[in-house]
C-alpha cells in the first residue's frame, strides 16, 4: 500500500505527495501529459526532441544540470507515446533547488537557438545509435506503420524520419511549450521524508505564480477496427531471420487489459513460460522468442517477436506460433498456470514499493491515467482474472484479421 | 515577487552512514545480513570465486554459471523454471571477470520453498548434455548479433589490446561456442564452485526467523576447503596500441580508449577517480559538455575507472557520427590534455565534490544498496572504513592534486590504447 496526498493549485497543477520517513533523499517527479501521440504527423519526434531542450536553460537559469549537480542531485527524463516525464533525486535538505529548477522551466524556457541546433544533432545521433545503426533497430518504425493507419501511435517516439527532426523550427518549439508545458497539463509528485504542510508551502512558493494555459483536450483519432490480416517482408543485413507479429489490444484503462497482460505472461514471462519451453527449448525453432504488451494509454499492441534458428523456415516458425495461440483460444489455462503469472505480478509489485523514485513515478503515471490510487487497486484487477477471462481475451485478440505480421529476412540466408 | 535568478541556499550533505552487516559462519561459509526494509522482500546473493579469470578455456566460467539453471539432481531445467516462477521469485545468475553470482529475489512467503531450490542449484547442478547444446546454439547466435554492433566490437578489441595475454584479455570467438564441453563445465564447477569459499549476502526485511531459516538451510552443505587457485599476476601497465577496425555500412563510429591504472588501495586512487569523474563521469562532465552539448557529435560519451582483482583501468567510450570521428578523437585528447595543463576552476571542483557525495548518499539508500557497498569491500579485501576514508579524501581534494595526478598518468601516451570501429571509406 502506497499512501499519498493530493492537492491542486489554482493554476491547475496537480500535486501528489508520498511520505517515506526511511530515506535521506527526496524524489521530485514532474509528468507532462504530452507524448508522441500529440505530434503533428509531419513533425514527428518532436515531443522527444523537446525533452532534450528542457535541459538547455530556462528563463532565469542558464543551465539546468549544473546547479542540481552542485547540491548532490541527479536527474533524467523519458518520453514515450503518451507522456513526458522528468525526475530528480537529491538530498532532502536541498529540495528547494529541485523545485526552483523545475518550476522555472515550467514558467518559461530560454528558447536559445544554440540549444535547438545542438540538441537536434544529439537526437539525430540518438536516432542512429538506437534505431538505424543497430541490428533489427528499425522494426518499430515498420510495425507501427503496419498496425496503425489513423492513430498517432503509427510512429515511434524518436520520430518517423530524421528529416522531421532536421526541420524543427523555433516557432514549433515555442508553440509546443505554451500548449503542453503549462501547469494545468502537468503532475508534480514529491516523495520523501517531508510533511504535507511543508510540501504545500514549498510548492505554492515556487509554482503558484506560473500562468495557467488553455485546457489540452486529450482526443486522438481512434484506430478503426482492422478487418484483414496485414503482412510485410523486408530484407536486412542481420545474422538471423526474425519474425514479428502484432495484434491490437486494450489500452491501459480499458476493461480486459490486465487479462491480456497475463495472457502475454503465460506465453513468455519467465523461463517456464510456454513460448520459451516449447518453441525455444523443446522444438528449438527460435533463438529467442517473447510476447509482451506495449502498455499504452490508448489501445495498444500485443507483440510477439522472435529470432529464428538457422535452418528453420518462416512457415515452420509461424505455424508453431499459431498453434500456441490457437491452444489459448481453444483451451482454458490451468489454475496453477494462472496462479503462477499472478504470483509474479504480486511480488513485482512488492519490489516496486522499495524506492522513492519508483513510487513517485508510478503515482504520477497512474494519476495521468486518471487516478493515482490505481497504484494500489490495480493488483486486485489482476488477482480477479479467471481462466475464462484469459480465453476470452485470446479469442478476441488472436484473430488473423486483427494481426500484422512482419517477416524480417537476413540477407545472407 | 521572489527573484528566480537567485538559487536557493546550498545545504551541505549530512554525514553518510555506512552500515555493517551482521556476520555468521556456517561450515566455513560466510553469511552477511543487512536488514532495513519495510516491505517483506529478500535478496539472497551467493558469490562464488568463479569468474572468467580462473578459467582454463574461454566461456568455461560463464557457461558453468548459466547451466546452473539447466538441471539439478532433483529438477530438470523445465521443472526448475516452473518451481521458481510459480513462487513469484526470480533467480539471476551472472559472471564477471573475477566472480560468479547466483541471486535469489523472493518474499518472506516464498522463502521456505525457494531456499532448497537455491541450494540445489548451487550445489547439485548436473549439466545435462542436451541442455548444453541448446545453450551453445543460443549463445552463438547472440554473439553473431553482437558482432554487428560497433559498440560491442570496439569494447571487445579494446579489452584484448589492453589486457593482452593476461586471462582478462582472452575473449570468445565464434568457434569457441562449438567446442565447449560438459567436461569443461564440470571441471570448473567442481573446482571453483564446490568449496567453502562462498559468501552469502542477505538483504531486505530480515527477522530472526528469516535469518535462522537461511542458516539452517545452508547448514546441510559441507564443502571442502580450497586454496589452490592458479597464480595470477596483476597487470601494471598497458602497451601503446592504435587499432582501426573497419565496419562497412556503419552509420556511427565507436571509440574505446584508455589505459591501465593502479587500483583501489593505491594512494592516487581517489584523485584518479575524481579525474575520471571530471572528464566523463557524469552528465555535466567535460566530455559530455564538449562532444555532446556543444558539438552534437554524439548521444553520449563517458569515462569510467574500473577496478578488478587483477587490473584497474580507465576507459572512455562513445559512438559518434561517422564523418566526425577524427574531430571527436581530437576533442577527447584536447580535454585530457587540458586537465594535465590547467587547474580545475574552484566552482567545478566544488560541484563535482558535492555530486560525488550525493551519489554516495543515494548508493546508501536502503538495505539492498548498503549491502552492495559492503559486498564491494568484502570481495575486494578492502578495509571496513574504506568508503569513509574515500569521502574524507574527496572533501580534502584540491585542484592542484588533480592537476598533479593528471600530469603523472595522462601526459604521456606511450601506454595508451585507442580502438575505433568505423566505416573507414
Amino acid at each position: 500500500m502506497i499512501t499519498f496526498e493530493k492537492f491542486t493549485l489554482e493554476n491547475g497543477l496537480t500535486v501528489l505527495f508520498h511520505q517515506d520517513k526511511s530515506t535521506p533523499l527526496v524524489a521530485v517527479n514532474t509528468l507532462y501529459k504530452v507524448g508522441a501521440r500529440d505530434e503533428n504527423p509531419n513533425k514527428t519526434g518532436f515531443a522527444h526532441l523537446f525533452e532534450h531542450l528542457m535541459f538547455g536553460g530556462s528563463k532565469h537559469i542558464p543551465d539546468f544540470d549544473t546547479p542540481l549537480q552542485a547540491v548532490g542531485g541527479e536527474n533524467n527524463a523519458f518520453t514515450n507515446n503518451d507522456i513526458t516525464n522528468y525526475y530528480i533525486t537529491l538530498p532532502k535538505q536541498n529540495i528547494e533547488t529541485a523545485l526552483w529548477l523545475e518550476s522555472d522551466r515550467m514558467l518559461e524556457l530560454a528558447f536559445t537557438p544554440e540549444s535547438l541546433e545542438v540538441q537536434r544533432k544529439v537526437v539525430i545521433e540518438e536516432f542512429k545509435q538506437n534505431y538505424l545503426n543497430q541490428p533489427y533497430g528499425d522494426i518499430w518504425h515498420i510495425l507501427r506503420q503496419m498496425a496503425y493507419k489513423v492513430h498517432p501511435y503509427q510512429w515511434p517516439t524518436i520520430g518517423k524520419d530524421i528529416s522531421h527532426i532536421e526541420n524543427a523550427t523555433m516557432e514549433d518549439v515555442k508553440a509546443f511549450f505554451y500548449k503542453f508545458y503549462r501547469p494545468n497539463n502537468a503532475i508534480l509528485c514529491i516523495a520523501g521524508n517531508l510533511t504535507l504542510p511543508q510540501v504545500k508551502e514549498l510548492v505554492n512558493k515556487w509554482y503558484a505564480d506560473i500562468p495557467k494555459g488553455e485546457p489540452v483536450p486529450q482526443v486522438y483519432p481512434q484506430e478503426p477496427e482492422q478487418t484483414e490480416p496485414r503482412r510485410n517482408t523486408v530484407e536486412r543485413d542481420v545474422p538471423l531471420n526474425a519474425f514479428y507479429r502484432v495484434y491490437h489490444m486494450e489500452g491501459k484503462n480499458d476493461k480486459g487489459y490486465q487479462a491480456t497482460d497475463l495472457l502475454s505472461d503465460i506465453l513468455s514471462h519467465g523461463e517456464s513460460s510456454r513460448l520459451k519451453q516449447r518453441l525455444v527449448y523443446e522444438k528449438r525453432l527460435f533463438n529467442e522468442l517473447s510476447a509482451y504488451v506495449t502498455g499504452s494509454f490508448d489501445p495498444g499492441l500485443f507483440v510477439i517477436s522472435g529470432k529464428l534458428n538457422n535452418g528453420v523456415t518462416f512457415e515452420q516458425a509461424e505455424q508453431a506460433i499459431d498453434n500456441e495461440l490457437n491452444d489459448l483460444r481453444e483451451n482454458l489455462v490451468s489454475n496453477d498456470e494462472l496462479q503462477k503469472v499472478k504470483n509474479k505480478i504480486i511480488s513485482l509489485q512488492k519490489f516496486g514499493e522499495i524506492h522513492i523514485l519508483n513510487k513517485a513515478m508510478a503515482l504520477a503515471i497512474n494519476e495521468s491515467l486518471g487516478d493515482a490510487n490505481k497504484i494500489n487497486t490495480e493488483i486486485e484487477l489482476y488477482k480477479n482474472v479467471t481462466a475464462e477471462d484469459i480465453r476470452k481475451q485470446a479469442i478476441k485478440i488472436f484473430k488473423p484479421e486483427n494481426s500484422s505480421t512482419l517477416i524480417y529476412k537476413a540477407k545472407n540466408q | 515577487m521572489m527573484d528566480r535568478t537567485i538559487a536557493p541556499e546550498i545545504k551541505p550533505i549530512d554525514e553518510i552512514t555506512f552500515l555493517h552487516p551482521e556476520k555468521e559462519t556456517v561450515n566455513g561459509m560466510h553469511f552477511y545480513f543487512m536488514s532495513g526494509l519495510d516491505v517483506d522482500v529478500l535478496k539472497i546473493e551467493m558469490v562464488v570465486k568463479g569468474g572468467s579469470v580462473w578459467q582454463q578455456r574461454v566461456l568455461q566460467a560463464s557457461f558453468t554459471n548459466k547451466m546452473l539453471k539447466k538441471g539439478t539432481i532433483s529438477y530438470d531445467a523445465q521443472k526448475l523454471a516452473l518451481k521458481i516462477d510459480y513462487s513469484g521469485s526470480f533467480i539471476e545468475t551472472s559472471t564477471d571477470k573475477d566472480k560468479a553470482n547466483i541471486t535469489l529475489y523472493t518474499t518472506h512467503e516464498a522463502l521456505n520453498e525457494m531456499l532448497p531450490v537455491l541450494i540445489e542449484m548451487y550445489a547439485t547442478s548436473v549439466f545435462p548434455p542436451e541442455e548444453l547444446k541448446k545453450l551453445q546454439a543460443i549463445e552463438k547466435n547472440n554473439y553473431l548479433v553482437n558482432q554487428e554492433k560497433v559498440a560491442y566490437l570496439a569494447s571487445k578489441h579494446f579489452q584484448k589490446a589492453l589486457f593482452q595475454n593476461h586471462p582478462y584479455g582472452r575473449l570468445a570467438e565464434e568457434q569457441d561456442f562449438d567446442t565447449i564441453t560438459v567436461k569443461d563445465l564440470k571441471d570448473f564447477y567442481e573446482t571453483y564452485y564446490l568449496n567453502e569459499n562462498i559468501n552469502v549476502y542477505v538483504s531486505g526485511m530480515i527477522t530472526d526467523k528469516v535469518k535462522e531459516k537461511i542458516l539452517n538451510s545452508f547448514s546441510v552443505l559441507e564443502l571442502p576447503s580450497f586454496d589452490a587457485y592458479p597464480e595470477i599476476k596483476r597487470i601494471d601497465k598497458s602497451n601503446k596500441e592504435v587499432l582501426k577496425i573497419g565496419k562497412p555500412d556503419a552509420l556511427q563510429a565507436a571509440i574505446r580508449m584508455g589505459k591501465i591504472l593502479p587500483g583501489r588501495t593505491h594512494e592516487d586512487y581517489v584523485n584518479l577517480q575524481f579525474f575520471s569523474m571530471v572528464l566523463g563521469g557524469y552528465f555535466g562532465s567535460r566530455l559530455m559538455k564538449n562532444i555532446r552539448e556543444e558539438k552534437g557529435f554524439t548521444y553520449g560519451i563517458y569515462s569510467s575507472y574500473q577496478n578488478n582483482l587483477f587490473a584497474s583501468f580507465m576507459v572512455i567510450g562513445t559512438e559518434v557520427k561517422n564523418d566526425v570521428l577524427p574531430q571527436a578523437l581530437e576533442e577527447i585528447y584536447k580535454e585530457i590534455n587540458r586537465l594535465t595543463a590547467e587547474e580545475i576552476p574552484d566552482e567545478e571542483l566544488q560541484k563535482v565534490k558535492t555530486y560525488i557525495l550525493g551519489k554516495f548518499l543515494k548508493s546508501c539508500d536502503g538495505a539492498f544498496e548498503q549491502m552492495e557497498n559492503f559486498k564491494l569491500l568484502n570481495e575486494n579485501n578492502l578495509p571496513e572504513n574504506f568508503f569513509q576514508e574515500y569521502i574524507n579524501k574527496i572533501n580534502r581534494i584540491t585542484a592542484k592534486d588533480i592537476l598533479e595526478t593528471a600530469g603523472k598518468y595522462f601526459s604521456s601516451k606511450e601506454d595508451w590504447v585507442e580502438v575505433t570501429v568505423a566505416n573507414f571509406k
